[in-house]
């Protein structure tokens, strides 16, 4: 017994090594002035200044952010009005929802990204503007989880009985909706969204394929100049992978209060 | 016939999502389809299915792609199995330390984790370089641009994923179980080779699933690597679309339903038998 807890620990460690070090050794290598020896030598921050100042960086972080906010706001939307509907006028409809927010799972990435730009590029329509098919593929993408954490929500706090006892009172039911039910789950969506938003903010197979050329995200830029310093160019990960770590940390807090809350 | 508007009216909630699920989601995999199934020429014809099986071009792709994935799946569903057994197992303060680091790492993916592996690993990355300097041999001319290569950034992406999906699972095995299994002088190999893991097996079956189609459809890494030094199926259907070279949409529709059968052949296997092993448990 003793003897298997030693190897678990062994194991454990192994594998956080294996996870932390090329994020960690990125980290010192984005900060050293050079590492061709066997140790780094010199600490300079000066790669994260020239980042920082470089505005075609900083554009693409405020474009990436840009780009997985909107869907996400939209998608929310989108399905807290139907499963409003369904839950208060339709319950039979749900496994039909379902099914439709499950798709994305199977038809993920690449396979949606190729099979919308084959359908929209080269036409007249709105839909043939690269940002606007963007945004509505992101919007696809968001579909499984945010319906998994809206649908979850609205349970929980038992919408139906809520709204009945506010129309006894006189409320219509979406006024009662919009009032009561939307700002006592909106702490709850939260924690799911910023997930999406963390997954969209990280995309690049997408982007690359519907929109590369006419939208500029941190991601695309760094692909793009991936030939320069590599140095500078490492600093530019660890920004990005420090501001992933940012929306983590809130979806951490979020989730935490989440549960305080429900303890109470 | 006010009844029929008022249920029109309760309709309307359901516009703006089934708006965005129609126009991209249900119009562009029709689109696909019909696309797939379009000649050159126009009309109906397979020629594109053809395509794929005759050209030893997508017949490698198609075999690289299943290579690396199985072999990413197998080695880190068996990575992920250890880890969530050992971190089931910790204190309640490091266990959380521990679920941080996966959903940590679960979220750094795609462009910065393969430049994080390039950087290390790459043909002038800190680690080559060390070893060099070391004359430490095995790291010494690690070829990160190829399909071995690219292996160790494919099992990265899994380790977090897989564990996070099996710890649920390890939570039905029994503390007494394990006990009336000792008592009975039974070995912990033996305990989970014929209890744990068979009880298991339908989280197991499920998790396979969803790594296999995560390595499948990876896109990013093999893009960034190796891009067309090796024929790989996710970077084949997306050049058919925007490649600098001629487009073929319908060669590209053709094989991203190729994919599709194989996620969705995948799937359906493992859920057959995990039907077998929930019967068992009924």
């Amino acid at each position: 017994m003793k003897k298997n807890k030693v190897l678990g620990n062994v194991w454990m460690i192994l594998c956080a090594a294996y996870l932390i070090v090329p994020l960690g050794v990125t980290l010192i290598y984005s900060v050293s002035s050079s590492w061709i020896a066997i140790t780094p030598s010199g600490f300079t921050f000066s790669y994260y200044i020239e980042k920082l100042t470089d505005s075609a960086f900083f554009m693409g972080i405020l474009r990436g952010i840009f780009a997985a906010a909107i869907p996400v706001v939209v998608t929310n939307v989108c399905i807290l009005l139907a499963l409003f509907a369904i839950i208060v006028y339709f319950p039979k409809l749900e496994k039909y929802m379902q099914m439709i927010c499950i798709i994305p799972t199977t038809i993920n990435g690449i396979i949606l990204a190729t099979s919308v730009l084959s359908t929209y590029a080269g036409g007249n329509t709105v839909f043939s503007n690269r940002i606007v098919m963007l945004l509505c593929t992101y919007c696809i993408f968001c579909f499984p989880l945010t319906y998994q954490g809206i649908r979850n929500s609205l349970y929980a706090v038992n919408t139906k009985r809520l709204l009945e006892a506010a129309a006894m009172l006189g409320a219509s039911e979406f006024y009662g909706f919009m009032r009561i039910i939307v700002p006592t789950v909106l702490p709850g969506l939260m924690n799911t969204a910023l997930i999406s938003f963390a997954g969209l903010f990280g995309d690049f197979a997408i982007i690359k394929i519907i929109a590369s050329s006419q939208f500029e995200t941190a991601q695309t830029f760094l692909y793009k100049n991936r030939s320069a310093d590599t140095q500078a160019f490492s600093a530019g990960v660890v920004i990005l992978l420090l501001f992933t770590l940012l929306i983590n940390v809130a979806v951490h807090k979020t989730a935490s209060k989440e549960n305080q809350k429900e303890k109470i | 016939m006010d009844e029929l508007k008022k249920k029109g009216k309760k309709l309307c909630f359901f516009l703006p999502f089934l708006c965005i699920a129609t126009l991209f989601l249900f119009v562009p995999f029709i689109n696909m389809v019909k696309n797939s199934v379009t000649g050159t020429a126009g009309g109906f014809s397979l020629e594109h299915f053809a395509d794929v099986f005759s050209k030893t071009i997508y017949i490698s792709a198609i075999g690289n792609s299943i290579k690396i994935s199985i072999a990413s799946t197998v080695v880190g569903l068996i990575v992920d199995f250890l880890l969530a057994m050992a971190v089931v197992n910790l204190g309640k303060k490091k266990k959380s330390w521990y679920l941080s680091l996966l959903d940590l790492t679960s979220t750094f993916a795609g462009l910065p984790l393969t430049f994080s592996f390039i950087t290390i690993l790459g043909t002038s990355g800190v680690f080559v370089l060390i070893s060099k300097n070391l004359g430490f041999s095995p790291l010494m001319n690690y070829n990160l641009y190829s399909l071995e290569g690219m292996f160790l950034v494919y099992l990265y992406f899994q380790i977090p994923m897989g564990t996070l999906l099996l710890l649920p699972a390890f939570a039905e095995i029994r503390k007494e179980w394990r006990e009336a299994a000792t008592l009975m002088n039974c070995g912990a190999l033996r305990f989970w080779l014929r209890i744990g893991v068979p009880v298991m097996m339908p989280s197991i079956l499920g998790t396979f699933g969803m790594l296999f189609a995560n390595a499948l459809t990876a896109y990013t890494t093999p893009y960034l690597l190796i891009n067309n030094s090796i024929a790989l199926l996710p970077i084949k259907i997306a050049d058919m679309f925007v490649g600098d070279v001629r487009q073929r949409p319908g060669l590209g529709s053709a094989l991203s339903i190729v994919m599709l059968a194989m996620i969705l052949g995948v799937l359906g296997i493992t859920n057959l038998v995990k039907r077998h092993f929930e019967k068992g448990k009924k």
